[in-house]
């Protein structure tokens, strides 16, 4: 009762929630019912009801599959990689963007921070691998320093070093705005307050502006835990090549594949698995959340 | 300001925004599992939702039993007219309706032809979206490899053996005649799915080309024929400044992706391992079983040599990154960057009268430059070649939508129109390369060349006219398949025969057993191995893994499904006279 009448209250904006639920309730309800698939020996011959049930032959599959293992193990210390170095490069440049006197020089920096986010990866990845190619620029320095030339796209070590960099170059200045609208939230009497406690500004950016940016990172790195098993699918499909396979095949790569393939039954537990995980991670970081700050903060 | 009220207001529902973009997609099995413990209402929806479909699923399934043997009853009636939906060859993107040629086949064979297109690099990934969303036209080209799936999920139509023997005996005349293995390619569980279609090009080896001029730049005045100058010549390339540049900053070869499988990488150094007479991704007889190439003692002596070569940089270092496609190859020769590729020689390349040859873009790039055809090099051994595809690889198969098996009669119409091209060379040559004296003349000097302005390759494209009979540059998009010899000898000119004999001769060829790797049915297995293959040898050329990995590659290939697969390939060798007799083809002839 109590919602239908705060419904009747806002119809307003109840109103103007509807297309968006419609466009929710077909795009991410309707396809639901598709994961029965991942149970299936399915065929489209003989539909989705139609085809025999397969149980957890799909998911054994995987399992028994050493390209599946192989991508699982690279999704997962791809996303860590990208964790440990990507979580905390918008931190830090919100923090620095923060301390610039001049507006006009944030404003500018912000913006050009933010640019390659509006970039897609299939423009991007072309520009890298011409910059990083043989070559390219980079190797013509290198070549005239005396240094021989490196193939950055096809070793195994340089090709993860070059999507996490790339990717925190490409996400920083995204990830920056929303540290940037919290600390714009942080009260300026506190500042003035430590100030004339005779705070200088690494004090106040450690003791006021951190803390005070505490929640939102608690909560990014939760909903970023629950994407541990997206590996960054447009940034790796347009950047690999067959030598990198074996530490660059990601969850993502392999289920495109299948489906390539027409196998949709692996496909689906592929990515029904990699949901799960996903709840399981988020679920948990969630609680410990909770539990380490006494329920202040939490997404749910 | 940015602390400002309302910009703040602004980041703030700039957050809230972007909270509900990475909350929403974060997993769709979250939300609904969480719908599923505790949300009642919606999870009567969801219910309710799947229940629909499975009515709305099973009312739709009319029972309708299909016996495809009843095409033998059905008569191609000429008088009717019948329209058919017509998915032609990939490469013809820039194709456009109501040609020439279309017209002409409507009128000829009572047809209203509805053309459509696939963009050529797109293939592997757009059709089979397209046959998964339902739509599937009467008549397909597909690729060998995706028999098997598209026949599992009801997408392609049976066709008997004895359908296609009655309905176009011309043609099956001629593949019986030419390339019986590939039958193999269009069975799947005993039965028969499509067309074949047969090429005379492909089943002639490519060699590689080199640069004369760097050649004679570093002190050597003839084409490398065997393994050992190949070797000598590519370090000179790579230390003895070729370009004469003063910079020791070119490299001695670089090789051929397949771009319809840039992840097989099926012939890359083709030449090389054929010196060791080894075809890396195929299935190969030795002692009467079939094997696998690339798990051969033959490929690991090979390795050995790649792996001392690129360790030398006389391999071009990311050989393997290159967007796969010829153009983007070509442009490491023609640029200076390598002095020596695999795989790409033909006629063609070297006609200077052609600006866009490659020869004529070498000789316009620097001065002197000059490429002339590999021979392929021979081994420690005396062995030579390179992959031969078995007739017909290239050109695929002819797949008929199952939505056909009520609509019988266009199948048997496309069955007439294949067998009367294959029956009346001069039917298909209109069909192919449009009217003569309009669209291309032929006389002893020049060969076969189009008219103006069909000599523009984008005119001739737009109006779906080949502008020659090898079906690598252009698959026949309404002639199905690539002709036969006969008329392709017609056509070539006295130097282009004497360039094929020299350089493209099939002696050198090395084929596939089963005439192609895919014509096993494994769907999950091939690609993975392959993959598996191709990452491992790159490591092992590359240096990053010692060449003695092999042997352990070698255990974990079978271990990985490959000793299962190698059986299921000896079972289809076992299979294949079964195949054959079905299909028509005599028995061999024994002394």
């Amino acid at each position: 009762m109590n919602t239908l009448r705060s419904l009747q209250t806002h119809r307003g904006l109840a109103f103007m929630a509807i297309p968006g639920l419609i466009v929710f309730f077909l795009f991410y309800y309707v396809p639901m019912a598709g994961i029965v698939v991942a149970f299936k020996d399915f065929t489209v011959r003989e539909g989705i009801f139609g085809s025999q049930w397969a149980g957890l032959d799909n998911f054994r599959r995987l399992f028994e599959h050493e390209g599946f293992r192989s991508a699982l193990g690279n999704t997962f210390i791809i996303s860590l990689l990208r964790l440990s170095f990507g979580f905390f490069a918008p931190i830090v440049l919100a923090l620095l963007l923060n301390e610039l006197r001049s507006a006009a020089l944030r404003r500018t920096l912000q913006t050009v921070t933010y640019l390659p986010f509006l970039f897609s990866w299939i423009i991007l990845s072309g520009i890298f691998l011409l910059v990083f190619s043989i070559e390219g620029p980079i190797n013509s320095l290198l070549l005239h320093s005396r240094h021989a030339p490196i193939s950055f796209l096809s070793d195994d070590a340089w090709f993860l070093t070059l999507v996490i960099a790339t990717g925190i170059w490409q996400s920083a200045g995204y990830g920056a705005v929303i540290y940037l609208a919290a600390l714009a939230g942080i009260s300026p009497e506190l500042y003035e307050a430590a100030r004339v406690d005779g705070a200088n500004r690494w004090h106040q950016m450690r003791h006021i502006s951190l803390p005070g940016l505490s929640p939102t990172i608690v909560v990014l790195l939760i909903l970023n835990l629950g994407h541990v098993l997206n590996a960054g699918f447009d940034q790796i499909y347009n950047l690999y090549n067959p030598h990198v396979y074996d530490v660059a095949d990601i969850i993502d790569t392999y289920v495109l594949r299948r489906v390539f393939n027409l196998q949709l039954g692996l496909s689906t537990a592929a990515d029904l698995l990699k949901s799960v995980v996903g709840l399981i991670f988020l679920l948990c970081a969630n609680r410990l959340a909770r539990a380490a700050t006494k329920g202040e903060h939490g997404v749910f | 300001m940015l602390t400002g009220f309302g910009f703040s207001k602004f980041i703030g529902a700039a957050r809230e925004l972007v909270f509900a973009q990475v909350l929403l997609p974060f997993s769709r099995a979250t939300v609904w599992i969480i719908v599923f413990v505790i949300h009642q209402p919606l999870r009567t929806v969801v219910f309710a939702f799947l229940w629909c479909g499975l009515i709305a699923e099973v009312s739709a399934q009319k029972k309708f039993a299909y016996d495809p043997l009843a095409l033998l009853q059905i008569r191609d009636d000429p008088a009717r007219h019948l329209t058919l939906r017509w998915q032609g060859t990939i490469r013809a993107e820039a194709g456009r309706p109501g040609s020439w040629i279309e017209r002409f086949i409507e009128n000829r064979f009572n047809l209203t032809l509805e053309p459509r297109f696939i963009v050529f690099f797109s293939y592997p990934r757009v059709l089979p979206l397209r046959m998964l969303g339902g739509d599937i036209a009467d008549v397909t080209w597909i690729m060998a490899r995706d028999v098997a799936p598209f026949s599992r999920h009801g997408f392609a139509l049976e066709l008997p053996w004895e359908v296609i023997r009655r309905h176009a005996p011309n043609y099956v005349r001629l593949l019986n005649a030419n390339a019986p293995e590939m039958w193999l390619l269009t069975h799947n569980e005993g039965r028969n799915y499509g067309v074949p279609l047969s090429t005379i090009e492909s089943r002639f080896p490519r060699p590689g080309i080199w640069r004369m001029d760097w050649l004679r730049n570093v002190g050597i005045d003839r084409v490398p024929a065997t393994l050992v100058e190949m070797e000598e010549a590519l370090r000179r390339f790579r230390y003895r400044d070729p370009d004469r540049n003063g910079k020791i900053d070119t490299y001695g070869m670089s090789t051929w992706r397949s771009p319809m499988a840039p992840d097989t990488m099926d012939r890359s150094f083709e030449e090389i391992f054929g010196a060791h007479g080894v075809l890396t991704t195929g299935w190969m007889e030795r002692n009467g079983k079939i094997v696998w190439g690339g798990v051969l003692p033959e490929a690991k002596e090979t390795l050995g040599v790649l792996q001392r070569w690129y360790a030398e940089g006389l391999i071009y270092p990311d050989y393997a990154v290159a967007p796969a496609g010829s153009i983007d190859l070509i442009k490491k020769l023609t640029s200076g960057m390598v002095g020596y590729l695999s795989g790409l020689a033909e006629y063609f390349s070297f006609d200077l009268s052609n600006n866009q040859s490659m020869a004529a873009v070498v000789a316009s790039v620097q001065s002197g430059g000059e490429i002339v055809p590999a021979l392929f090099p021979r081994g420690p051994e005396g062995k030579r070649g390179g992959r031969g595809v078995s007739f017909g690889e290239s050109l695929g198969v002819l797949m008929f939508g199952r939505h056909l098996e009520h609509e019988p009669e266009k199948v048997v119409r496309v069955l007439r129109m294949l067998d009367e091209f294959a029956a009346d060379a001069e039917l298909f040559l209109t069909v192919r390369l449009g009217k003569q004296g309009h669209h291309w003349q032929w006389d002893e000097a020049k060969g076969l060349h189009p008219l103006p302005p069909f000599d523009l390759s984008n005119n001739a494209a737009r109006e779906l006219i080949h502008r020659t009979l090898e079906p690598w540059r252009t698959w026949g998009f309404y002639s199905l398949f690539g002709g036969t010899q006969a008329i392709a000898d017609l056509f070539r000119t006295a130097p282009h025969r004497a360039f094929d004999d020299a350089y493209r001769n099939s002696a050198d060829a090395i084929y596939d057993a089963l005439g192609q790797a895919e014509a096993v049915p494994a769907d999950l297995i091939l690609g993975d191995l392959i993959q598996f293959q191709v990452t491992t040898y790159s490591e092992i050329i590359g240096g990053r893994l010692p060449l003695s990995h092999f042997d352990h590659f070698v255990r974990e290939w079978h271990h990985r499904g490959g000793a299962q697969l190698t059986g299921e390939a000896n079972d289809l060798f076992a299979r294949r006279r079964w195949i054959l007799d079905r299909a028509g083809v005599p028995p061999p002839v024994t002394p």
